[in-house]
């Protein structure tokens, strides 16, 4: 299969799961307490080549939240992962020459650094934005405010540390939580809280700052990496969607060499359906269109095939709750 | 050592297993059963009740308290209010009036002896906390939540800071005496973390939580920030004093050093500082974002 699946245990357990259950084990929980109805063993986890699924991961995710660890335990999560992926992808990181050029290589590598968001970009004429949407599975809220906290963590200690006059606007989908210090000490760049859809923008004219150290010449380039890792489902049919945006579920099915009722059983393991991540695409699209480039309510429904305005409306009011003119005011 | 002897509290767990047992067995054995009808369920409902709950206090001695005279003469009282309980609640179920018709009444005493031996466990936990509030000083204010500790270092957190600044700036209207707030940040403390790890940044993080606490004054108050951040509040202080000991705690930084597990020196440390005065109604958090920016800004500088 060219993607992952949501239990398929593919994941390296080293990469994020295994310094997780570290990390509260410091804190005094056991990791067996962690991992609980994963049927996984801590003492397995520290094996050379253990891979783990997604699913191990909510549910470990899912046991820690009921204990008091710290609310600082996920942007920590993310100062080790970059410590780890620094380790693993030095060559490849380290010598982007600008920020553009980092973008491009963090691109093709997404599967290896953060496998569990995917992004996807808008271009307009003086800022890129990207949003970044579940890879695998549907993520349940507690978990995606955690994994979007070590990722936050991780890319802003990058930015601190190789590009600090960089500045990157960051996006995220919940309101401004209690422990907002924590955000306030690990990211140093401007948040914005309550938005639509996770994500960033980054102005133009950021593109060519320049990445302290680097040198193009001893840049290695990824085909070096002997095997790149596959995209999770959703990302997969996500990709699909977005070069095939008038596809049916029946040409999903045919593009995945599977039947429908197939693929309605393997959405619905990932916790979604064909028009739950339509919907998704088609709204951020849709907000992308209305608030960054001011199109008509006219000009958006006619960009997404849609046939009448008032169908449009109704529909964009189901997405997110409010009227494309309310979101113009926003 | 074996896993029996590593039980906390082992001789207290067996002395509460053979009162219990003794208790039950000597009722058993020397009493007679009641006939059913003369029962008094609901009676019997609410004194099987106050043992039970009496049971469970002494299971939450045991398993939170750590070992020394007031959990021992904590748990020899409540053992003894539980003896007393339970005769009271299996009295309801058995008779011992063929022994002595007022063998029954003797149940009490237990109760009396324990609550004798608590009142002197009492006068100690008092004692026992005075002394521990003295080590609380510097890191706690008026108020005690221990929701808002912070698992790290051991301090209070930011939410801790955010009320005693509220609180400071309440008392802004009363008095004339302004305040300080400083906020101090570990430097290279992410480089630190990607040498030596986690574990030991943790550790460093640690220790200067302490060492900050070490050169303030008692009225003083540190808490940690988030990350590697930390903050003081200076009450009824001018900035130049603030400034006097935040430039004492930094010298002090740099002539610590930590030692790892062989005695090596792994790393000095230097903090940066930032420091505001207090002098009219602002929100908290806007306090901590001047001194956030006057970090970045002292950070950018250098």
């Amino acid at each position: 299969m060219p993607y992952i699946e949501v239990n398929q245990q593919r994941q390296p357990t080293n990469q994020l799961l295994l310094p997780l259950i570290e990390l509260v084990k410091q804190r005094g929980l056991h990791p067996d307490k962690a991992l609980k109805g994963t049927k996984l063993f801590y003492d397995d986890l520290k094996k050379q080549g253990h891979s783990s699924s997604f699913k191990h991961l909510i549910q470990v995710l899912q046991n820690i939240t009921h204990h008091h660890l710290g609310q600082d335990v996920s942007f920590v999560l993310g100062q080790h992962m970059l410590h780890n992926i620094s380790a693993q992808y030095a060559p490849y990181l380290f010598h982007c020459t600008n920020l553009k050029s980092l973008l491009v290589t963090c691109n093709q590598l997404q599967n290896c650094l953060f496998p569990y968001f995917n992004a996807r970009m808008f271009r307009k004429s003086q800022t890129l934005h990207f949003v970044l949407n579940p890879a695998i599975s549907e993520i349940p809220a507690f978990a995606n405010k955690f994994l979007l906290e070590v990722w936050l963590s991780m890319v802003c200690g990058f930015l601190k540390w190789r590009l600090p006059d960089t500045s990157i606007a960051f996006q995220l989908p919940f309101p401004e939580p209690e422990y907002a210090e924590q955000y306030r000490a690990f990211c140093h760049q401007p948040l914005s809280f309550s938005q639509h859809f996770a994500g960033f923008v980054v102005q133009r004219t950021m593109m060519n700052s320049l990445q302290t150290g680097a040198i193009e010449a001893l840049k290695a380039p990824l085909c070096q990496l002997q095997v790149l890792p596959q995209p999770g489902f959703l990302a997969h049919i996500e990709n699909y969607l977005i070069a095939h945006p008038k596809a049916s579920q029946d040409d999903l099915a045919n593009y995945l060499n599977i039947s429908t009722a197939t693929l309605k059983r393997k959405l619905a393991l990932h916790n979604s359906q064909f028009g739950y991540v339509k919907d998704r695409l088609l709204s951020q699209k849709a907000v992308f269109c209305i608030q960054e480039q001011g199109y008509s309510n006219a000009q958006v429904a006619r960009l997404l095939h849609f046939n009448d305005l008032p169908n449009f409306r109704r529909t964009f009011k189901r997405w997110l709750g409010i009227t494309p003119s309310e979101l113009r005011k926003v | 050592m074996t896993p029996l002897k590593r039980i906390k509290h082992l001789e207290l767990w067996l002395l509460l297993t053979c009162t219990v047992a003794i208790t039950v067995s000597v009722a058993i054995i020397f009493g007679q059963w009641k006939p059913r009808v003369t029962i008094e369920t609901l009676d019997a409902i609410g004194e099987g009740g106050l043992a039970v709950m009496s049971l469970i206090w002494l299971v939450a001695t045991l398993l939170s308290r750590p070992a020394g005279r007031v959990t021992t003469a904590l748990s020899y009282g409540l053992i003894l209010m539980h003896v007393s309980l339970l005769l009271d609640c299996l009295d309801e179920f058995l008779t011992f009036e063929h022994i002595h018709p007022t063998l029954s009444s003797l149940e009490a005493f237990p109760a009396l002896l324990g609550m004798i031996v608590m009142s002197f466990a009492m006068y100690w936990w008092y004692q026992e906390q005075t002394y521990l509030n003295l080590t609380l000083l510097k890191k706690e204010r008026h108020f005690r939540e221990h929701t808002f500790t912070d698992y790290v270092t051991g301090l209070y957190s930011a939410r801790y800071m955010e009320k005693q600044i509220s609180n400071e700036i309440s008392l802004l209207n009363d008095t004339t005496r302004h305040f300080c707030v400083a906020m101090f940040d570990l430097n290279a403390y992410n480089q630190f973390c990607f040498e030596y790890g986690i574990a030991k940044g943790e550790e460093l993080l640690r220790n200067t939580g302490q060492l900050i606490t070490l050169h303030i004054r008692g009225c003083d108050l540190t808490c940690r920030y988030a990350g590697d951040k930390f903050v003081v509040l200076f009450p009824a202080t001018p900035y130049i004093t603030a400034q006097i000991i935040i430039d004492r705690v930094c010298d002090a930084a740099k002539r610590n050093y930590q030692y790892d597990d062989d005695l090596t020196t792994i790393n000095a440390m230097t903090l940066s500082a930032a420091c505001v005065e207090v002098s009219s109604d602002t929100a908290s958090t806007k306090v901590f974002d001047q001194l956030i920016s006057q970090l970045k800004q002292k950070k950018q500088a250098a």
